[in-house]
């Protein structure tokens, strides 16, 4: 591309790297506060006023506590399976939701999507969701975490906007060569909006990630399902006070228990193992996110 | 009763699993001292374990299945409209005629223990739920503390007054900078407090008292004016840290030398004390004159919560209890109480249970741990020993529960507990109404109070607080309870 | 609605321009299917359970045995002294979020997307997403830490002359904390999308501009917004028709008593009356007046941004 190197061009970009780099700062400081606590003493810790700008000393005594609980470890591959499993089916329903929601020719295009749209407002509640999917026989099974979450309603819009955003002239050269709905679909549609693409598949594999809900509800029984989210929160919001406040059972862990100072080390801990793998999902997102695609796929 | 009983089989019981527990195992099950309780009892049992946080979700939706299991731990709380509506609706089972039978250890202190009996069956009289049975009083676990090498310091002793408390407060300000002499309760109610003013609060929290028959509410109270007047003074002169509403711990607060007072937990602060270095006593409850009565000490009570009910469909109801009453015997409670005969302790000649070594110097468990792996601190009801004697940090560390034991029971002569109150129950709809009415009023009330205290609103504002209580309706919130405090009497 | 009386205006009826539809395109009816499928089963089929907000729903008694209140609990909280506190609370709190944090992810994106050193751009953008993964609990405590009065944020107001408080218990900083927080955890999460649909511009549009002349800051408002208007319009009318709901989570970790002036909302309120007395029914029928409100929003939404711009959900 060529630029005209002006003056206010330069103060402009000037300007723009050094916000940008604050906003980093900022942004880093979470992660950094876990990593450094995860990796600090527990009594240096506790006598640290500010923000953690270093680990207060070097152990890791508690990521030892954290592997040497049974529970993470099984949590761990169901958490994996439930986000490849989980995404690529989600991934397929949308896609085809998606599709048929684009097509200007399709009559009742508007009629479904306001039925679609008006489940994100009204829902039966906790209840009747948790009768179907036991009448359906797939309590404690993998099966209730997976299918009756199958299509995330926004992220299906999302995606037929960005369907619609391509030229209608793209489909239709196909459809006169002879391509049918699904070539259409998966040949030109799909290579084109790539980038929102990967958007959604990230955004159902982080939600799959992080979600515990499901788990909490129709896997009462089967502990050895549990993904790790619900093992990490079990953890979190054990003992610590702002735990407490959400944590109703307070009364049955009794209140005279007192806990080993270790314990908010071995927090920090949990939230790293927990978190950085999905950190890494990004740049392989963000590798879509290069212009020109479009134009590839016209010139094809 | 004889155990193991001769026709075994198997129970489910529905649980919460200590967060310690989950640290170890995947189940309770997996417990040294739950296969040694499953192997003298003859009863097998299944465990099913909630989600942490999710508790009453969980118990709820299995209630709505139909696949509640046969046991179920501490879930009156959980069920819409309490226990005696769970009982009207079909959910738990009514156990009057079964426990003279199936549970007769348990029984025993029924029939014994007057107070016992009262407080654990239904206004009319029913036994709905299996409590823990306690006959000896622990010393409340919170209580004044202060910075004891500071008052050692400047030869000052322990509070007993409010004046001694702003003299200790004062010298903190002056001579540690940096330091915020008291933190209040983060409500501004301070239980430990209220009391000296005759306006309630419990200590452990509640605002309710019964006075001569009478039920009173703290937010009722023409006094909490008096209380709120002081309060707002130590505010203004910076005795009570501007962060007393947001502090997460503070046992941690003081330990790490940021704060020189607060009530809190005398065991977690006295053990981080210690590893941070610092040291710390206790006060009594202080007063407005040396030596003032003070009638809200902790209530006594021989039923130590943690109801057990049993599912109104469960086929195993008799075996239920079985396994249950086996908690109360001679040898049961042991095992329940101590762990693992033989490994954890030994009867001592007294026939009193005795930690042994193992228990008391394990290397590989924490002793915050130990608690929960060793033994069982927390499972289901069970006859209760005293926490001297059946909990490990307290026996291995003595001076932890003289910490906690000093100003209890003895030590403050003037101190009584004539006007606390024993938990009481309401009908299903008695429980919404009260659940509207505390709603609204405290909504309200607390919000009052900490403007008054932080000066954000003036005190000359108090009658039309006092007013707007009323409105809000706690006349009839003192009403319900009267009639649930006249019904328990009666029974 | 509109739709059917207009298509009843057409010179063939409704049914057999479908039969025609149908028969043109019958494989979009048949990759359908198992979509309509499923929001029939998952989301119609279990909508039943909303009776329970006009019950005195009680779970051992399931909900053809439960009795039937009517609109009580629905009176209940309306003539509640704290309903019109919290409803304006939930709407004020939602709309500084709509005024706050659905700009600051579209202006990041838009200024990542004018930063050409590419690497640089990469780092930041991963790193402004982190956030996003650390949990509430967390977040908050790391909040209340700097809020504090010897926290860092007072440390920075003191170097400005102020003086040292506890941030939190400010009835009047609540809102600018509760709203900057959210903001600063979701701004790189929330521009992914943004700049996912920035890479779909066309570069043969953004080089014939620079031969044509035009500054960046033409091309700005010439290419690059129009290209992310859909999605931006999309995500505003979301925002829009959920004005009634927030997440009690972050205000029970964040609030105090002595703020409850600005920061009490409905879900707060519900799980402080869920805390007194167990109770289905309250929270399903509170629940069903949100969502009734924020679905006439939202169609209020839709049919202006269909208006103003073209775009619109349906």
């Amino acid at each position: 591309m060529i630029e005209r190197r002006t003056v206010s061009n330069r103060i402009f970009d000037a300007f723009n790297v050094i916000l940008l780099f604050l906003i980093g700062l900022i942004c880093l400081y979470p992660m950094v506060h876990v990593l450094f606590g995860s990796f600090s003493h527990p009594k240096e810790l506790l006598n640290h006023t500010g923000p953690l700008l270093r680990p207060m000393g070097f152990i890791t005594r508690g990521y030892e506590i954290v592997f040497a609980n049974p529970n993470i470890w099984v949590s761990y591959g169901n958490t994996i399976f439930y986000v490849v499993v989980g995404t690529a089916a989600r991934m397929f329903m949308t896609l085809l939701g998606a599709y048929v929601l684009a097509q200007d020719s399709f009559m009742l295009r508007k009629p479904m999507m306001i039925i679609f749209v008006f489940t994100m407002y009204f829902s039966g509640g906790l209840i009747p969701d948790f009768l179907l999917v036991s009448k359906l026989g797939m309590l404690n099974t993998r099966a209730a975490i997976i299918i009756p979450n199958l299509i995330a309603t926004w992220n299906m819009i999302i995606l037929r906007t960005a369907f619609r955003q391509v030229p209608a002239s793209l489909g239709e050269s196909a459809r006169l060569d002879g391509a049918g709905d699904l070539t259409v679909l998966f040949r030109i549609l799909v290579p084109t909006t790539k980038a929102t693409i990967a958007v959604i598949i990230m955004y159902y594999a982080v939600g799959e990630w992080n979600s515990w809900f499901p788990a909490a509800i129709y896997l009462p029984g089967r502990r050895d399902l549990h993904p790790l989210q619900l093992i990490l929160r079990e953890i979190l919001i054990s003992h610590s006070a702002s735990g407490n406040v959400i944590n109703q059972s307070l009364e049955f862990v009794d209140q005279d228990a007192v806990e080993g100072l270790i314990e908010d080390v071995v927090r920090y801990c949990t939230i790293c193992i927990a978190t950085v793998p999905i950190l890494c999902v990004y740049p392989f997102v963000q590798k879509h996110f290069v212009r020109g695609v479009m134009m590839g796929s016209l010139k094809e | 009763m004889k155990y193991p009983v001769e026709e075994g089989g198997k129970v489910t019981m529905w649980i919460p699993l200590s967060s310690v527990v989950a640290k170890y195992y995947k189940s309770l099950a997996e417990n040294a001292t739950v296969k040694q309780y499953v192997k003298d009892s003859g009863i097998d049992v299944e465990f099913v374990h909630p989600p942490s946080g999710q508790e009453e979700e969980n118990f709820n939706l299995l209630v709505v299945s139909d696949s509640l299991p046969d046991i179920l731990v501490d879930c009156n709380k959980y069920y819409a409209g309490g226990v005696d509506a769970a009982v009207a609706d079909g959910v738990f089972a009514d156990l009057t005629d079964l426990v003279p039978e199936y549970a007769p250890d348990y029984n025993y202190f029924l029939e014994n223990n007057d107070l016992f009996r009262k407080l654990a069956t239904s206004i009319d009289g029913k036994i709905y739920n299996i409590y823990n049975y306690k006959d000896v009083q622990a010393p409340y676990y919170h209580r004044p503390q202060y910075r004891g090498d500071w008052l050692k310091e400047w030869g000052m002793r322990e509070p007993r007054t409010f004046d001694e408390c702003e003299a200790y407060f004062q010298k903190v300000l002056e001579e540690k900078s940096g330091v915020a002499p008291y933190l209040l309760a983060a409500n501004g109610l301070e239980g430990h407090f209220l009391g000296a003013f005759e306006i309630g609060g419990q200590t452990n929290g509640g605002l309710f008292f019964v006075k001569q028959g009478k039920i009173h509410h703290t937010f009722n109270e023409p006094r909490l004016k008096d209380y709120l007047e002081l309060m707002n003074k130590w505010y203004e002169k910076g005795y009570i840290s501007p962060d007393f509403t947001t502090v997460e711990s503070k046992e941690e607060e003081i330990a790490k030398g940021r704060a020189a007072a607060a009530v809190c937990n005398t065991d977690g602060l006295f053990t981080l004390a210690a590893e941070m270095g610092i040291e710390v006593v206790t006060g009594p409850y202080p007063r407005i004159n040396e030596g003032d009565p003070f009638h809200f000490d902790i209530f006594y009570f021989p039923q130590n919560g943690n109801p057990n009910a049993i599912a109104a469909k469960s086929e195993n109801k008799e075996l239920a209890l079985m396994f249950l009453n086996y908690g109360f015997t001679h040898h049961g409670s042991g095992v329940v109480n101590f762990g693992e005969t033989g490994v954890t302790w030994e009867m001592g000649d007294d026939g009193i249970p005795k930690f042994t070594d193992f228990a008391l110097n394990n290397p590989d468990i924490p002793m915050s741990d130990a608690e929960y792996i060793l033994r069982l601190h927390t499972c289901w009801a069970k006859y209760r020993y005293g926490d001297d004697i059946s909990m490990i940090r307290n026996v291995a560390n003595p001076e932890t529960w003289e910490y906690r034991a000093r100003w209890g029971v003895g030590d403050d002569p003037t101190c009584d507990n004539a006007y606390a109150l024993p938990t009481l129950s309401f009908t299903a709809e008695e429980a919404a109404e009260v659940g509207r009415l505390t709603n609204d009023i405290y909504t309200y009330a607390e919000e009052m109070v900490l403007k008054f205290i932080t000066g954000a609103e003036s005190l000359d504002k108090f009658d039309e607080f006092a007013e707007n209580i009323q409105n809000l309706g706690m006349p009839r919130l003192l009403e319900l309870y009267q009639n649930a405090y006249d019904k328990f009497l009666a029974k | 609605m509109v739709n059917i009386s207009t298509t009843r205006s057409h010179k063939s009826g409704f049914l057999p321009r479908l039969k025609k539809n149908f028969i043109q395109h019958r494989s979009l009816y048949l990759i359908s299917i198992p979509i309509v499928l499923y929001f029939v089963v998952f989301k119609y089929i279990p909508m039943f359970g909303v009776v329970i907000a006009f019950q005195d729903y009680r779970p051992g008694l399931g909900i053809l045995g439960s009795k039937f209140v009517g609109f009580k609990y629905f009176i209940d909280f309306l003539t509640s002294p704290n309903a019109i506190r919290t409803i304006r609370n939930t709407i004020v709190l939602n709309v500084y979020n709509l005024i706050f944090g659905y700009t600051s992810p579209i202006i990041f994106a838009l200024l990542l997307n004018e930063l050409r050193l590419q690497r640089y751009k990469k780092v930041v953008q991963t790193i402004s997403y982190m956030p996003h993964f650390i949990s509430l609990v967390v977040v908050c405590g790391i909040l209340k830490d700097f809020t504090s009065s010897y926290g860092i944020f007072n440390d920075l107001a003191e170097f400005f002359g102020y003086e040292r408080q506890n941030m939190l218990s400010n009835v009047d900083l609540y809102r600018a904390l509760y709203v900057g927080s959210g903001v600063w955890k979701d701004l790189g999460w929330g521009s992914i999308l943004y700049l996912a649909t920035l890479s779909s511009a066309d570069p043969n549009l953004y080089e014939a501009a620079t031969i044509d002349g035009a500054g960046r800051w033409k091309q700005l408002i010439h290419i690059t917004i129009p290209t992310i208007m859909p999605i931006a319009t999309l995500q505003l009318i979301m925002k829009v028709g959920s004005i009634m709901s927030i997440g009690a989570e972050k205000t029970i970790l964040l609030y105090t008593p002595l703020v409850y002036e600005k920061a009490d909302i409905i879900s707060s309120f519900v799980y402080r009356r869920g805390l007194q007395e167990m109770n289905f029914s309250f929270g399903a029928a509170v629940g069903l007046f949100n969502s009734v409100i924020n679905l006439c929003l939202l169609v209020a939404a839709n049919w202006s941004a269909r208006q103003m711009t073209g775009e619109s959900m349906w």
